[in-house]
């Protein structure tokens, strides 16, 4: 009765039926084609057999994905059974991996908002520009007058719209009861909030007849609105430097100026600048503002950046003031290009470490896996003898590792929320008006999502190579496989954690070593804070009386041992950042011949000016000396009576006076600061200025009485009780009273300790350590966890070698050390591999570590003697329970 | 005689749960004797005047089902020699399985004797 069928149709058969999971074909394959077969030889003529192909393979499509769902369905139910009975193992495994997973995503989400996402609010953003004004006497950026705008935007083609702003800080108060507070200010042309694609949720924004009558109004951002004005419905007025400003508008949820990191949150019109005492408009000396664009149709960076440079060099050939200048055109990305490729490095150095040991915990949780499912080989192999087929095993492992990771990923992503608040308060911390807006955009989900994936995939696939070897052979031999597999992701374990590691302790020692530098002074028990009396439209008289006032003031407090002036502090973010230097002519010295001799690094060199050498200057009162332990080796302070009535004076670094004096008496010698001639009263103690690792540069004081600065930073130094020491911290909300009393419009900017405001410039060496140190700590756990798993399996599956030798007369100790110089091989094998990487490493550091030679070898020391312990103290278990074997047991036992 | 291997029976939920069409024609085409799969094809295709054709993708899994909750078991008997074909596998009501058909009978009686009660249903001729 058996017709046949052709052998083509025989081998479609077994082809479509491949559709079906390879367990559903094992029980029911035979079985499909014997009825595909009948089915196929009752079907004659075309029609009919076309009908049956349709039907077979349409209805095979249409249920083999409910089979395979089925079985992962089953695979999930036992995979879940099994993770439930080894709740460490999925603690571990799921833990290690999302703090992986989570590291990684809040890296990427802060790369994707400082780098990949275009300024908030802004339309368009691809279309906007920067043309920055590049100064060639000063080697800085700078800005431009009003009169020049005026110019370059009646000459310009390649943009549509040209906007000039300028930032500054104000302060706010919601209503005359309220505290004043601090806020990012932009005054700006009218065309300034269009240029940047903003359009008003409230109200209107600025029209072009308000560039020029000065007329009290203001648009406030939506986050003020929200944040400070109560969200009020009448937006009424608010007070902006103690001046009342009708509010006309707000802008869109989400845009809070052209800068990432330093958020605007009030835009005021050009005219309203003397509230911030910028200079009359017209004033084409005044280089004040800073310039946007929005290029025209069809036009490109490029084209813009030909047209401005053109219009640069016209602009400098007819304006005197500008001479100087050249423009530069780059897309507007939000971040100074000065910031950009430091900070780039960091973030993506940071992606670096956190994905090495993502790769270092999901090779550990592989190993995990294998080694399971090296525990279970007895019964695979037994089961696979009866039939069951190996893909059974493999896909167990797939299903086990997608199962771990979707875990990881959801509870990465937990960890990463956390994560982010906590990275958006480091950089708050830096300073109050900075804020950095993170969000968990899709940039930062694709990664948790596809790291969880390729850490899943690699996984399984490493723990399925690793099980793979266990042959049917050698299982029932009962020797153990050759485990190569488990070995090489030990030793890439223990070289991951090494190259981690180092990278800590760089950075530990980099703190250290910030630590140990000597700064010249001591911030510890010095309180500061900011006043910036234009902030409440004070002139320079009433500024320079509140100084006094205040100083007198502070000085009465208890628990104050002095109060001063000075402009800027040591090391203080704005030393770091807006150097300040004056043109100083010292007789007998040219700078031309002398600039070899005043080597220090690239930011603190003194670079010779026009008439003299550019030296960093910061103006000091009375008293500044003392309040910081500025100590003086020769000469005196400066006195309230070194004003403007008396003869210039100046105090001197040792570094000055050494270079330029060279061995003669500093005191009484007289050089010419812009041009004025000061006479030497006193040498000072060299210190640090801007950063911890400058080299010693020659270094200014003038006389804060003299100079009358616009704005001061008050310090205070605190008086220790007894042995106590002082606590600056204390004096604060005094200070705080002290100064509202005597000026309730200026706002209280910056409080704090001098301490506080140095530990700044080492946050990125912080961050650093936290970071490399925790994870590499991680990693360190999972290696030892790793290395104790194989060591454990090693011994088991030797367990009758082990009683072989001990029977005939090995003793405890000698098992003990075959063991561990097991262990031992393979943690060597992962240090001396590791060791180039993290040399590697340590070099692309080397701008982070102060003073820390990228081949320290203590750094290198003590990470391999951590490591050292570690692998010990994971072969410790394993290696006593195989010198504790009863031999006559382990033998038996086969 | 061989008894060909049975995959285990993975869970068992109620067998009461309610049987879904194919797998109620399975259970019928099983009830007056055991059948290999071609031969339960051709009967339901039989007993519903060929508007029910289970493809052999459907088929088998409602019996790879019906297997796992018990209802149907391999048949311990085989046709005699000359008509076997020894690649076949016969399949058995069991009696867990013929209750279960009975109980969804009797539930899809009710049903009809409702619609019925109601005025829908053949009896009611078109007019």
């Amino acid at each position: 009765m058996n017709q046949t069928t052709p052998k083509w149709v025989a081998s479609a058969f077994k082809f479509i039926l491949r559709l079906y999971p390879a367990r559903f074909r094992d029980d029911w394959q035979d079985e499909m084609e014997s009825v595909l077969r009948s089915d196929h030889l009752q079907r004659t003529g075309r029609l009919e057999q076309s009908r049956f192909w349709l039907r077979t393979l349409g209805s095979t499509i249409a249920t083999a994905p409910k089979e395979h769902l089925f079985d992962l369905g089953a695979d999930l139910r036992y995979t879940l059974r099994t993770l439930k009975r080894r709740p460490v193992f999925l603690l571990v495994s799921v833990a290690s991996m999302a703090i992986g997973i989570g590291a990684a995503t809040v890296v990427a989400a802060t790369l994707s908002s400082l780098f990949l996402q275009p300024v908030a609010g802004v339309a368009d953003a691809d279309r906007l520009i920067n043309i920055k004004p590049f100064s060639s006497r000063s080697e800085t950026f700078d800005s431009i007058s009003y009169p020049d705008y005026l110019d370059l935007q009646s000459s310009t083609s390649s943009v549509a719209d040209l906007a000039i702003f300028r930032g500054s800080t104000t302060t706010v108060r919601a209503t005359a009861e309220d505290d004043a507070v601090p806020v990012l200010s932009q005054f700006a042309t009218s065309n300034f909030l269009p240029t940047l694609g903003v359009v008003p949720s409230q109200g209107r924004f600025f029209v072009s007849e308000e560039d020029h009558a000065a007329r009290p109004m203001a648009v406030v951002s939506h986050w003020l609105w929200e944040n400070r004005l109560g969200s009020r419905a009448d937006l009424g007025s608010i007070l902006v430097n103690g001046e009342s400003l009708e509010v006309i508008g707000v802008g869109p949820a989400g845009f809070r100026g052209n800068f990432k990191g330093f958020p605007s949150d009030l835009f005021l019109p050009l005219p309203m600048g003397s509230l911030a005492g910028l200079a009359p408009l017209e004033d084409r000396a005044a280089r004040e503002f800073e310039i946007i664009g929005r290029l025209a149709p069809s036009e490109t960076v490029k084209s813009a950046a030909v047209e401005f440079d053109r219009l640069g060099q016209l602009m400098a050939q007819n304006n005197l003031n500008a001479s100087d200048l050249s423009l530069q055109v780059e897309p507007m990305t939000g971040i100074d290009a000065d910031f950009r490729s430091g900070l780039l490095t960091f973030l993506l150095l940071l992606l670096a470490v956190t994905g090495l040991i993502l790769v270092v915990a999901t090779l550990n949780v592989a190993g995990m896996m294998a080694s399971r499912a090296a525990e279970r080989a007895q019964e695979t192999t037994v089961r696979m003898a009866l039939g069951a087929p190996r893909y059974r095993l493999s896909r167990q492992l797939t299903v086990e590792a997608l199962l771990l990771g979707v875990l990881s990923a959801a509870a990465g992503l937990a960890f990463s929320v956390w994560g982010i608040t906590y990275v958006g308060a480091a950089f708050g911390s830096i300073d109050s008006r900075v804020a950095v807006d993170i969000p968990l955009d899709g940039v930062a989900l694709t990664t948790a999502i596809g790291l969880a994936l390729a850490v899943a995939l690699l996984a399984s696939f490493a723990s399925g190579s690793a099980s793979r070897r266990s042959t049917l052979v050698q299982s029932q031999r009962g020797t153990s496989p050759k485990q190569r597999w488990r070995r090489a992701l030990v030793v890439g374990q223990v070289l991951l954690s090494f190259v981690v590691l180092t990278c800590a302790v760089f950075f530990l020692r980099a703190l250290n070593e910030a630590g140990d530098i000597e700064i010249g002074f001591d911030p510890d028990p010095v309180a500061i804070t900011t006043l910036s009396p234009r902030l409440a439209q004070m002139d320079s008289g009433d500024a320079q009386q509140l100084f006094k006032d205040l100083v007198n003031s502070v000085e009465d407090l208890p628990a104050v041992e002095r109060a001063a002036l000075i402009t800027r502090v040591p090391l203080g973010l704005g030393a770091r950042f807006f150097p300040n230097q004056s043109e100083v002519g010292i007789p007998g010295h040219e700078p031309a011949q002398n600039t070899d001799v005043l080597n220090g690094n690239d930011q603190t060199s003194t670079q010779p000016a026009r008439d003299g050498f550019a030296i960093e200057t910061t103006t000091v009162g009375e008293g500044a000396f003392e309040v910081l332990g500025l100590e003086l080796v020769e000469g005196r302070p400066f006195f309230e009576t070194d004003d403007k009535t008396r003869p210039a004076v100046v105090v001197v670094n040792q570094v000055f006076a050494h270079r330029f004096f060279d061995g003669e008496q500093a005191l009484g010698q007289t050089i010419f600061v812009e041009g004025e001639a000061h006479s030497v009263i006193g040498v000072a103690r060299n210190a640090k200025y801007r950063t911890l690792n400058e080299a010693e540069v020659p270094f200014l004081y003038l006389s804060f009485h003299r100079q009358q600065p616009g704005g001061a930073d008050l310090i205070v130094k605190a008086q220790g009780a007894g042995d106590q020491k002082a606590d600056p911290t204390l004096l604060l909300s005094a200070i705080r009273d002290a100064q509202r009393s005597l000026a309730p419009d200026l706002p209280v900017l910056e409080l704090g300790t001098v301490a506080d405001r140095i530990a700044s410039s080492v946050l990125p060496q912080r961050v650093g350590a936290v970071a490399a140190g925790a994870l590499g700590l991680l990693g360190l756990f999972l290696t030892a966890i790793g290395l104790a798993g194989v060591l454990a399996h090693w011994v088991d599956s030797r367990r009758r070698e082990i009683g072989l030798r001990m029977s005939v007369g090995a003793s405890p100790s000698s098992v003990l050390s075959l063991v561990v110089s097991q262990g031992a091989w393979l943690g060597l094998l992962g240090m001396a591999l590791g060791l180039p990487l993290a040399f590697g490493l340590s070099k692309a550091l080397a701008g982070f570590l102060y003073g820390v030679p990228s081949l320290d070898p203590w750094t290198y020391l003590s990470v391999g003697g951590i490591l050292v312990v570690t692998i010990l103290l994971a072969c410790a278990a394993p290696a006593l329970r195989a010198s504790r074997l009863d031999p006559l047991a382990a033998l038996r036992a086969e | 005689m061989i008894k060909k291997k049975t995959p285990a029976p993975k869970e068992r939920p109620e067998p009461q749960a309610q049987l879904n069409q194919p797998a109620l024609q399975v259970l019928l085409a099983l009830a007056d004797g055991d059948k290999h799969g071609w031969a339960i094809l051709k009967d339901i295709e039989r007993f519903t005047n060929g508007r029910i054709a289970l493809s052999a993708g459907t088929l088998y899994g409602v019996v790879k089902r019906l297997f796992a909750l018990g209802l149907i078991e391999d048949s311990s008997e085989r046709p005699p020699i000359h008509w076997d074909d020894e690649r076949r596998r016969y399949y058995h009501l069991t009696d867990t399985g013929r209750s279960a058909a009975t109980a969804e009978i009797s539930r899809l009686e009710s049903l009809v004797t409702t619609a019925r009660s109601r005025k829908l249903g053949t009896p009611q001729v078109d007019q």
